[in-house]
């Protein structure tokens, strides 16, 4: 029994994968999360998960090169991922336009949300394996011009 | 023409084109607009700009019966349109806003009873009358009498959970907790459903509130049907914070000894544990250690999120008779 105790216990001592997740803070009190960060392999499948996030505002979530504060992320892989297909953006969204219900996946209580992003080091041409790109989170295109929701993490690609 | 005959409808033009406010003493928006007079009484547009338009607040413009001074009118079209900066309107104050008005309406005939625009602040500003306003409106005269009397509007009586709703009285709801509209329609034709306001969404007839505070409208639009035309029914809605309570996922597994408990609340939020009872038990994150028979008593808490919902904290006690 106490060895069945000690496992549990080193099971939750555990940090959320020990190997590189990282967690940023945004200027609102949210938090984002991305389970992996470095050595990333080439389609290798993260997990995106945000908590505490403004369920009125909804949210963009891809990989893009990483830009200066204050400046539009982009160019982003798959783009806005309008028909929400590809995997490699997603729209997080409780309230979006009409045209948007169905497509936009919405908060969970409490501003949550955890998403499987399959990632690519290539965005277009550009090679993240040699500039700096990251899992960008941004406020949708309804505050396309708000910059106080971007929030990035920095993935490292394995070369 | 004769300058008595120019300086006539210079007046008429004046007036058409002019700012009125008869019901509040002193409103600060300035509405105006036109034409007001010699309009078709089958069917006319009065567009409006504003000056001074409210920085918190929206406007709700609509044709009406002329009330008594001081009260809000009893007899109104149900073609309310509603003007806010808020993104969910369907008309900014920086732009044409078009009201439709007809001399012919539920209740109203404009021929013989003083109809006219009445103007007051939104369903965030409910019970506020410091913006009423009335301005009269005149039709040309009938040539000739409609051809077919006009539909009856239809009905809509909304309510939740058996509680009907009222369009002059807000109801509540609580943060991220969905609540069912249930709508009867006279016409029996099924309605449709929008809301207005970032705060909330609305899923079918299912709304839900992404605040814990503020406001926002639901609007229930019935179309109608052959005997009776459509018509949009606003509900006002005040929100309030919602309530934790553990997500019982995985609680109450039991490992030798030792008990798991709830690791989040409903929203999101991380519980802690902590034993007041450390001889009979200890807490480690949520996994409960018994050590002896007894009573093992625990509080757990959660925080809370100003204007989304409160702190949950709750007294846990377990009554240990036997440990293997």
């Amino acid at each position: 029994m106490l060895n069945r105790i000690l496992l549990l216990a080193a099971l939750f001592a555990m940090p959320m994968s020990l190997a590189s997740a990282a967690t940023h803070l945004g200027s609102h009190g949210e938090s984002l999360t991305v389970s992996k960060v470095t050595n990333v392999k080439n389609g290798e499948k993260i997990i995106v998960s945000g908590a505490r996030f403004d369920e009125t505002v909804g949210i963009y979530l891809a990989m893009c090169v990483v830009v200066p504060k204050s400046k539009l992320p982009t160019p982003c892989g798959g783009g806005a991922d309008k028909s929400g297909t590809t995997g490699a953006s997603y729209w997080i969204s409780s309230n979006p336009p009409d045209y948007g219900v169905g497509l936009a996946k919405p908060y969970l209580p409490g501003g949550r949300f955890s998403i499987t992003l399959k990632v690519s080091p290539m965005i277009g041409k550009l090679d993240c394996r040699k500039i700096r790109c990251a899992i960008y989170v941004r406020a949708d295109h309804t505050r396309g011009d708000d910059r106080s929701y971007d929030l990035n993490i920095p993935l490292q690609f394995k070369k | 023409m004769s300058k008595v005959r120019f300086v006539s409808m210079l007046a008429v033009v004046l007036t058409a084109f002019s700012s009125i406010s008869i019901a509040n003493a002193a409103p600060s928006v300035l509405v105006q607009g036109g034409p007001y007079t010699n309009l078709d009484p089958n069917g006319a547009d009065i567009h409006f700009g504003f000056g001074n338009f409210p920085t918190a607040h929206g406007l709700y413009l609509y044709e009406a019966v002329q009330p008594t001074a001081g009260a809000r009118p009893t007899i109104f079209s149900t073609a309310q349109v509603w003007v806010s900066n808020d993104p969910q309107a369907p008309a900014s104050p920086k732009g044409d806003v078009k009201v439709k008005v007809t001399a012919y309406f539920t209740g109203a005939d404009c021929y013989h009873m003083v109809c006219g625009i009445f103007v007051r602040l939104d369903h965030t500003a409910q019970s506020d009358t410091s913006e009423d306003q009335f301005i009269p409106i005149t039709f040309a005269p009938a040539t000739a009498a409609p051809t077919t009397a006009p539909l009856p509007v239809d009905t809509i009586t909304a309510s939740i959970s058996g509680k009907t709703l009222s369009s002059s009285a807000p109801f509540t709801i609580a943060y991220q907790t969905p609540v069912n509209i249930d709508v009867v329609t006279g016409s029996g034709a099924t309605p449709t459903f929008k809301v207005y306001g970032d705060n909330c969404t609305m899923t079918g007839s299912m709304l839900t509130a992404l605040k814990g505070s503020g406001q926002c409208d639901v609007a229930v639009t019935s179309p109608g049907n052959a005997m009776s035309s459509t018509v949009t029914s606003h509900f006002p809605v005040n929100l309030k914070v919602g309530i934790q309570t553990p997500v019982p996922t995985g609680a109450g597994a039991a490992i030798k000894n030792s008990i798991l408990l709830a690791q989040m609340t409903n929203f999101g939020e991380k519980i802690s544990y902590k034993s007041y009872s450390t001889k009979v038990c200890t807490v480690n994150a949520n996994q409960v250690k018994i050590l002896k028979s007894g009573t093992c008593t625990l509080v757990a808490k959660a925080t809370g999120r100003s204007g989304l919902f409160s702190t949950y904290s709750s007294k846990i006690t377990l009554k240990v008779s036997k440990i293997k």
